[in-house]
């Protein structure tokens, strides 16, 4: 067998006997990292293209149909523009409003893909130029056999080692290349195509996330699968002000990895504080239990203007890009590390450290760009204890009694109230706070995203952010809790528990609370979404601003979601997964259900995979504050696998979703793997992409998207009892649709019983058969050993 | 003639901006010509809950005398409700929004499809996009933004009336079609 990829000449011999020599699995690779030889891509289709999955994706497009919201109804990406695509009017270029949305959409994804992929190629580079090529793949010991989910099931081979990786990275760059390119003018211009595009720019996103996050993990001995991984301290009052203090922000370990080894190498882990905010924050957690998170990423302006870090490090990702502004207001030196994300900054890798050091503490340059992550340890360790002294005392938070005679100056315009995403009532808590009043202000705390809009926006320049902080102190004081540091993925011992269970039903669902921190109305909603469902016994995930939002808020009893429920892949579980680039162990467990439980084939089988995924794992994901292009790819790679997301109202703003027609019977039919015939299976999962208006909203189309066509009828009992009692407590009502969940009787939930079987009858109900659901071809499925599950 | 700017700032969408109630006739007027209206009900956001809370009662008031559908989102449900009032459906904004873009859609109580909807009570970027979606998708569905604050992407939209001007014209509506 010889196969060709654009880089790499692979042979394979099984068995040849000549006259000379009898030879036996020989494998060649030519191209590829020097002296590895990884196995051949196997499987349907390993590698696949842009337009290779394209009916699979027309399957899942065919039912869940875009609706597009034009965020924007001009184009002006070429100089024909700007081009009036309303009232039904095709640019110059002849593409249509919903064509040009899903080029949009293609776009913010490719730029989400794109991300994640060179954040994991600086991680592997650097992984392999430190320990070697040959570095073995380790994300869970002897309890995972299935390292590389999402490698495996795209390319089509197995990785064992760091260098392996590569290909299946170069894999990736090339399909983003190519994505990219079908935005340009006058390519692509059908927009099912284009949405076929989209899914396939979230696939190459969650490969991009495997990569960079299981090389961290094996490099770095993050937790492995680690159910009991540590509690580390989160928040502003866990910092001990009394040592210098460094904080890091964004997404890439590597140069934080660094300052903590600089530190623990020269003695000085215990004499100073390292701190972080967003991503770079929950891998520090993962590497050491010494480091401290501090909040998502609505805490950077509110952290740096406490005047708390001595030094600000930046790597890359959401990093605010006027942080350089904000430290230089509080004397604190810049470090960035990332040449994706210079901020201007004089490039002084190539300097002695103690020069550097010497310019940042004088103030001859207020920031540096570093590009050698050992020269960021020592530069900010050694900065952070020079400027410790002299910065005592300054912050950009003004006292209260300055807060009272500055909002005196504000003349009611609402430019800052129209400036705010949040919609928060700014004009009247001013008013009150220059009445002496500031509780107004306090009471916003939770709910400001720390965007710093209402501010740009105020004609008077007034501070209005750091108002609502400096009258928030006191619950500043309290802001210290508990987060179980980043697990990383799912083990395989975990999955075969649980496998059987949320295949039939029997644990309601599996929910992932994802994404930023652009709430609607503070991140408590995210908490107490959290709560209900794990209660629930759904299976809880976390990651990113979502993970450390989670466990900003206590219960009753003082306790953190993280201290209340179990770490472990379990029906009532609450499990951080990680930074962002962890999400791939969550999409990497639905797929290991589909591998390891039901033994369907992995390597290079994506769309058997997916149907299965689609059709029997009652996944469901909640980006409630998503912000980002890297949000929308990452969710872009679960509406492939056919994983439900839901989002939060600011969610909209991605200008399109996916929905399902409950009242389109012919929308919802399978065909039934046993019998060869079509049967209609009902509105599950209903939508595919779906902006909530409200948490509550949100939480009970959790529970109804739970619902697959393979639920046994105990499970779906199971999944109903809890959309309806969900659906009575928050609306007050039962569903008016449950009718098209009941299956037959043996889905009605005992509890509910009559009520239910009033609306059937009301409704003309009629059982249906409960099939063994496919969207494929029943014919032709891939099973490795033993029967299909 | 000029428009107001959106409430909420940069919300600006492209050549052709929302008509302005500038009276209770233009409102009326819809309504007379509207074979089927609906009303869409949100959460009313994160917006001071006593203006909320007239602001619901005035509408529902005028959803009951005019006879118009109701869809109550999020958990308006409970609010309507608690006013004495049944909504026809509760299902998600967004996908009462996608249904509407059908024109064969059967409507939200099976009469057959809308032809006007008022929206009212979403946060302000999500009622804007969706009435963009309806804006482009259906266009031959008249949409009424039905909060105070100027939405461009609606058919007709009020022009960042102060909350005791809204409040008038809605009753003033109320009042001219029970005439
Ligand atoms: S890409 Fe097409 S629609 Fe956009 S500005 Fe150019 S010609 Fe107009
Ligand atoms: S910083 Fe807070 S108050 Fe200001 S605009 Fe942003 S969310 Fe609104
Ligand atoms: S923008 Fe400034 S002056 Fe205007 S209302 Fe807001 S705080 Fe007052």
């Amino acid at each position: 067998m010889v196969l060709l990829d654009r880089n790499t000449v692979y042979l394979e011999v099984q068995e040849v006997e000549t006259d000379a020599a009898r030879i036996k699995d020989l494998r060649v690779t030519i191209g590829g990292i020097r002296g590895l030889a990884p196995a051949v891509p196997r499987g349907p289709m390993p590698m696949p293209g842009p337009g290779t999955l394209r009916r699979w994706d027309r399957k899942l497009l065919s039912r869940y149909r875009p609706f597009y919201m034009p965020f924007c109804e001009l184009c002006c990406l070429c100089t024909f523009g700007k081009c009036d695509l309303s009232g039904g009017r095709k640019g110059a270029c002849g593409i249509t409003m919903n064509a040009q949305q899903s080029r949009i959409v293609l776009l913010a994804c490719c730029i989400g893909a794109a991300t994640h992929t060179a954040h994991a190629r600086e991680i592997l580079d650097h992984i392999v130029s430190r320990f070697g090529e040959r570095h073995p793949l380790d994300t869970g010991g002897s309890q995972i056999d299935i390292t590389a989910p999402i490698t495996r099931l795209v390319c089509g081979f197995e990785p064992q080692t760091v260098g392996d990786l590569d290909r299946a990275l170069r894999y990736a760059e090339n399909q983003i290349t190519q994505l990219l390119a079908a935005t340009h003018t006058g390519q692509e211009g059908d927009y099912l195509d284009l949405e076929s595009k989209v899914f396939h720019a979230g696939m190459v996103d969650h490969l991009g996330m495997e990569i960079a996050d299981i090389s961290q993990v094996s490099a770095y001995s993050f937790p492995r699968a680690d159910a009991d991984a540590p509690l580390v301290e989160l928040g502003m009052a866990s910092v001990d002000t009394k040592k210098p203090v460094i904080l890091v922000v964004g997404h890439n370990v590597v140069p934080s990895v660094g300052i903590l080894e600089y530190a623990r190498e020269n003695d000085l882990l215990g004499s100073i504080e390292v701190t972080g905010i967003c991503c770079t924050s929950l891998d520090l957690t993962r590497y050491s239990e010494k480091a401290k998170i501090i909040g998502p990423i609505s805490w950077q302006l509110r952290y740096i203007r406490s005047g708390i870090p001595s030094v600000v490090v930046v790597d890359e990702q959401c990093v605010r890009t006027d942080l350089p502004d904000e430290c230089r207001a509080v004397r604190a030196p810049v470090i960035a590390t990332s040449d994706k994300n210079a901020l201007g900054l004089p490039d002084r890798t190539g300097d002695p450290a103690d020069e550097i050091v010497e310019d940042l503490v004088s103030g001859r340059v207020t920031g540096v760009l570093l590009r050698d992550p050992d020269i960021v340890g020592e530069v900010a360790v050694k900065t952070a204890n020079h400027v410790f002294e002299k910065r005592k005392g300054i912050t950009a938070i003004p006292p209260g009694e300055s807060v009272t005679a500055s909002a005196g100056e504000c003349t009611h315009c609402s430019f800052c109230q129209r400036a705010c995403p949040a919609e928060l009532p700014l004009v009247e808590v001013i008013r009150e706070a220059g009445a002496g009043d500031t509780g107004a202000l306090a009471s916003l705390y939770d709910l400001c995203i720390g965007c710093g809009r209402c501010e740009s926006a105020c004609p008077r320049g007034l501070p209005l952010h750091s108002f609502i902080i400096s009258a928030s102190c006191e619950r500043i004081r309290d802001e210290k809790f508990s987060i179980r540091s980043g697990r990383g993925a799912i083990s395989d011992v975990e999955i075969r528990e649980v496998g059987g269970p949320i295949v039939l039903g029997e644990i309601p669902g599996i929910v992932a609370f994802v994404g930023c921190s652009n709430f609607p109305r503070g991140g408590s909603e995210l908490a107490s979404m959290c709560r209900e469902f794990a209660r629930r016994r759904f299976i809880v995930c976390t990651s990113g601003c979502a993970a450390i939002t989670a466990g900003q808020y206590r219960n009753d009893e003082g306790k953190t979601l993280y201290e209340e429920f179990s770490g472990k892949f379990e029906a009532g579980g609450v499990l951080n997964v990680g930074s962002c680039v962890s999400n791939a162990h969550i999409s990497g467990a639905a797929i290991k259900i589909a591998a390891i439980f039901a033994k369907r084939e992995l390597d290079g089988n994506y769309e058997e995979i997916a149907d299965y995924v689609h059709n029997r794992v009652g996944a469901v994901g909640v980006a409630w504050g998503a912000m980002s292009q890297k949000a929308a790819a990452i969710a872009s790679g679960f509406w492939r696998l056919g994983i439900p997301v839901i989002v939060g109202p600011h969610g909209s703003k991605y200008r399109r979703m996916l929905l399902g027609r409950a009242d389109h019977p012919d929308d919802w039919k399978v065909n039934d793997a046993r019998t060869g015939e079509e049967v209609c299976i009902g509105p599950v999962p209903e939508h595919l992409f779906v902006a909530a208006e409200t948490a509550e909203e949100a939480m009970v189309l959790v529970a109804k998207l739970s619902m697959r066509p393979n639920d046994t009828t105990r499970g779906r009992s199971i999944k109903c009892t809890h959309y309806i009692d969900l659906h009575r407590r928050l609306y007050g009502t039962m569903p008016g649709d449950i009718h098209l969940f009941i299956r037959n009787p043996a889905d009605v939930p005992l509890t509910f019983k009559d009520e239910i079987w009033a609306h059937l009858e009301a409704h003309g109900w009629k059982e249906q058969p409960v099939p063994d659901p496919t969207l494929l071809e029943p014919k032709g499925r891939r099973v490795k050993g033993g029967k299909p599950k | 003639m000029t428009r107001p700017a959106p409430w909420q700032t940069a919300e600006t969408c492209g050549t052709r901006q929302a008509g302005i109630i500038k009276g209770p006739q233009v409102l009326a007027a819809l309504l007379k010509k509207a074979r089927h209206p609906l009303m869409l009900v949100g959460n009313q956001g994160s917006r001071d809950p006593e203006e909320a809370d007239e602001a619901l009662n005035a509408v529902i008031f005028l959803a009951q005398k005019a006879g118009i559908s109701l869809v109550a989102s999020g958990k308006a449900v409970l609010s309507c409700r608690e006013r004495g009032l049944s909504p026809d459906s509760t299902i998600p904004a967004t996908d009462c929004a996608n249904r509407l873009s059908d024109p064969a859609w059967a409507g939200v109580d099976g009469k057959g499809p809308h032809d006007l909807v008022f929206i009212i009570g979403l946060p302000y970027g999500m009622e804007w996009t969706l009435l963009s979606g309806l804006k482009n998708g259906a266009p031959a569905l008249i949409t009424v933004a039905l909060d105070r604050y100027y939405h461009p992407q609606a058919s007709w939209s009020f022009a960042n009336l102060a909350h005791h001007e809204w409040l008038e014209m809605i009753s003033e509506t109320t009042r001219v079609i029970g005439r």
